[in-house]
Order: C-alpha cells, then structure tokens, then sequence
C-alpha cells in the first residue's frame, strides 16, 4: 500500500526515498534514518505545518507511527492519513 | 625505519573536480578565482574567491546531505578519487581496517553550517536549531565521515593549525605508519570557509588581494611587485598513505615516497611570520628525509602574495638553501587555486607529488614583476619540465606561527 499525502510527499524529498518503500508499517531505521534524522524530519514538519508536536518518550519507529503522530495536529485540509490515494 | 608509499591522490578546488583537471589548470596557470557578488546583510559586495562549483547532489544521497556540511562533502569527494587511484575503491584489499586510520586537517570546519546555526538564532529568532547542528559543525565531522565511508577504524585525528593543518595532519599520519601505529592512513585536508563571518573577519585584517586590473582571475599574485593579499579558497586534496612493503605486496602503483615530515613554531608573533622558524621547518624536513639541498628540484612555497609573507619566506628559503638557492625552482600555486586555508597544505603537496610524477613544474602565475626582495627562480609564467626530478619540499606556514613541511621523494 502507498502512502499519498503532502507529509509522505516532504518525507520523500527530506531523505530522497523511493515512494515504493514508503509502506505505513517500514521502520525508519530501515529507510536508513536514525533518531537525529527522525527529530530534524519533525522540526521540519513544525516549521512548514506551523505547528508544534509534542517530545515522545519513545518516538516514532514507523512510517504509521509518525503519520499517527503528526496528522491529528495538521491543520484542516492537509490530510496525512497512510493509503489516502 | 619503515617507508611511507604515497599511492592515491584526490583533488577537489576551484578550477574543478578531480587532479588532472587541477594539475592540468596549474601547468597553464589557469586561476580559478573569481569576482563574487555577496549580499552582505549590510549591503552587496564583489569579493574576490576560489569557490567551486559544487552540487551535492550529484555525488551524495539526500539523506547523506543532511549530516553532512559542504567541508565533509569536499573531503569525501576527493577521497574518493584518492581511494579509486590506490586501488581501494572497493575494498580495502586485505588491509586489516584497523591499522587503516585517518588524519585530516582544517581550519574552520562546519563554518558555514555554524554560520546557518547563527542565522537562525539572531535573524530568523528561531527558539531551536536544526538538531544536526553539532554534528555539522564540529571539526572531526569529515574525519568520520571519512572513516565510515571506506570502513577505516584505525587512528582518526582532526587538526587544526590554521594554514597548516593538513600538511600537519600529513605529517603526524607519516609518523603513525614510520612508526608502526598504522599500516596505512587517508590524510589530507578540508576547508569550505566562504561564508560571510568568514569574509567579514578576513576583510578586517586588511591582508586580502585587491580586484586585479587584468581581471579578478588575476588577483593573487605571489612573489610579484604588484601583489596586493591571498585570496581566500576552498577545496580538498586527499591522499592515501601506505607503508611502503605492504603496497609493494598488494601491488599497488607507488606514485611517489613520503619521506620527511617537520614543524616547527614561531613563537613570535600570531601573524607575522618569521624566517627562523620557517627555515627552521624546511631544514629539518630534510634531515628527516636524509636528503640533502641538492636533492630538491622544486619548491612549492607556501607564497600566499602578502607584503610580508613572501619576503619572510624568500629569506627562510635562502637561508636553508644557502649557495644552492638559484639553482633551486620554486612556484607558488596559490595564484591558481587561492588559499583554501587548512586544506591548503594537501593541495599543494598533491601538486608537488603531481610534478614528482611527471617532471612538470606549474608556474607562479601572472608574476610579471617580481619583487626585487623575491628574487629566486620563482617560475615565473609558464611551466617548466625538468629531467631527473629527485625529490619536492612543500611549506606551509600559519598564523600562530606554526611551519609545516614535507618532503617527497621520487620512486
């Protein structure tokens, strides 16, 4: 299942990923992002979203996770739910 | 004592990627300075530079870039080049990883990230940086970067000398293998300092060159009565270390033998230079290679094209060279490739192990004039070819007074 949304959009272009590897249960430690990489995705998505998203005790290990995280503090109309295509 | 084989090199500079791109540009004394126009929050300013025109990401993945500052991005790319010629691009060809380490030099590091980093705070007022900041920033970034690439887990060091630092980070690498700590070392150096503190703090020392009235290609005009400062640069040149026997039993092409290795410092001045020190350097580089003044064939002075720098270094070299001086050929690339600072050191010994190579010696572009105080066989102009070149001493002087020399001997 691919994930479509302008959130996957930024990701793919953040670390240069294949969009077939984008599936809602890849890890992101299997997408070759460590936890620095995960925090600077996130302070990106603040910064572009004009948002603020919570510290995690135990941040983000999937792609899902990190949708599930961000989308419910999206502003309206910038849907970010795992296979809205 | 165990010999040093010096088997791969890689250049990155302003007259473009890769070494015979970069030699070639030295023998025709093509400069790769230019006149940039930087929007300086108080106003647009021309200012003079060798910057190189670099994009990343034809050469790193997108997620590489973000750890990534332009300092590493160099010194991987010309590592690369240095690796591939040693016949290490793929492997390290039964070379145990951890008697392979690294030893590279800089002056200012992640600057230009550091520089964001402030932009950030200061203009932008953002309440947090990038969480790669430090990892960016800091100076021993492109060593492990370096070390990650090719999986070298030897000795990994990151010097700092101010222009000096990559042809000290050569030296101590010598002495790791000379002395059994290493069997092998990726040295060399990085600066990527063009950014506008950089600029700024250089402008304020009233040492940098002049827009040229040949053009601003050339503005950096060493030994010459009309040099007016350096003009800052930046680049990479690496180069792969092996000891001499393990290359020899692997079969790897030995360019040239690093043979001496010394430094010395000033204690004089932060940044006048003097030539006690500096002869100093140069004469016990040759001892420590077992040479003598008459083994050197060529030169390649530190020759920034400061009033002072020049002279002082003229003078080093006569001292040492004594009745042998106007035999001796010297040039001062920098005319060229400008001072890329920490990297500088590694650049100009690649070019004088280049000219052990071929017996081709680059020129000290547009010196027309020379200073009457400058009045050795600088090469002026054009290149020479010389026969039976034996050996080549590099210099390389510092503010803070710290001299750096080494020496190279044909194979």
């Amino acid at each position: 299942m691919l994930m479509n949304s302008d959130l996957i959009n930024l990701f793919a272009e953040t670390f240069g990923i294949a969009e077939e590897k984008l599936v809602p249960g890849a890890t992101l430690e299997s997408l070759g992002l460590d936890s620095l990489a995960v925090i600077e995705f996130l302070f990106q998505i603040e910064d572009q979203f004009n948002i603020r998203i919570p510290d995690q005790p135990n941040p983000p290990r999937t792609l899902e996770d990190m949708v599930q995280l961000i989308e419910p503090l999206m502003p309206k109309g910038q849907s970010s739910s795992p296979g809205a295509a | 004592m165990r010999r040093v084989a010096i088997t791969g090199l890689g250049i990155v500079s302003c007259v473009g990627l890769g070494r015979n791109t970069f030699f070639e540009s030295l023998l025709q004394a093509k400069s790769g300075i230019r006149s940039v126009d930087v929007r300086f929050p108080s106003g647009p300013e021309n200012v003079l530079m060798g910057s190189i025109d670099f994009n990343p990401d034809e050469h790193f993945a997108k997620a590489m870039l973000l750890t990534m500052d332009r300092v590493s991005q160099f010194a991987l790319v010309a590592a690369r080049e240095a690796m591939l010629q040693a016949g290490l691009g793929t492997g390290l060809t039964g070379l145990q990883p951890e008697r392979f380490g690294v030893s590279v030099g800089t002056g200012s590091g992640g600057a230009g990230s550091m520089e964001a980093a402030y932009a950030s705070l200061f203009e932008k007022k953002v309440a947090r940086l990038r969480p790669m900041t430090v990892v960016l920033a800091m100076h021993n970034a492109m060593a492990a970067h370096l070390s990650m690439a090719f999986g070298l887990k030897g000795p990994s060091s990151t010097v700092s000398n101010a222009c000096a630092s990559s042809a000290t980070a050569i030296g101590d690498a010598f002495r790791q293998i000379r002395h059994g700590y290493a069997d092998a070392m990726l040295v060399g150096g990085s600066d990527a300092l063009l950014n506008m503190g950089t600029i700024k703090a250089w402008q304020a020392m009233q040492t940098l060159a002049k827009p040229h009235a040949d053009g601003p290609q050339a503005s950096c005009r060493p030994f010459s009565s009309d040099r007016s400062g350096l003009v800052l640069s930046e680049g990479s040149a690496m180069l792969v270390l092996e000891e001499w026997d393990a290359a020899q039993r692997r079969g790897a092409n030995i360019l040239a033998e690093l043979a001496g290795y010394a430094s010395t410092t000033d204690a004089h001045h932060l940044t006048q230079p003097e030539a006690q020190g500096q002869a100093a350097a140069m004469s016990l580089a040759l001892r420590d290679a077992g040479l003598n003044i008459s083994d050197i064939g060529y030169l390649n002075a530190h020759g920034t094209a400061t009033d002072v720098g020049d002279v002082v270094e003229t003078n080093a070299i006569k001292r040492v060279f004594a009745d042998d001086v106007k035999k001796l050929a010297i040039s001062s690339t920098k005319a060229v490739h400008g001072h890329a600072m920490g990297a500088a050191g590694a650049i100009e010994f690649a070019a004088s192990v280049m000219s052990l190579q071929t017996g081709q010696l680059a020129p000290t572009a547009f010196l027309q004039t020379p200073d009457e105080r400058c009045d050795l066989d600088y090469i002026p102009l054009e290149a020479r070819r010389v026969q039976g070149l034996r050996a080549v001493m590099s210099n390389s002087f510092a503010f803070g007074g710290s001299n750096a020399v080494l020496v190279a001997k044909a194979v």
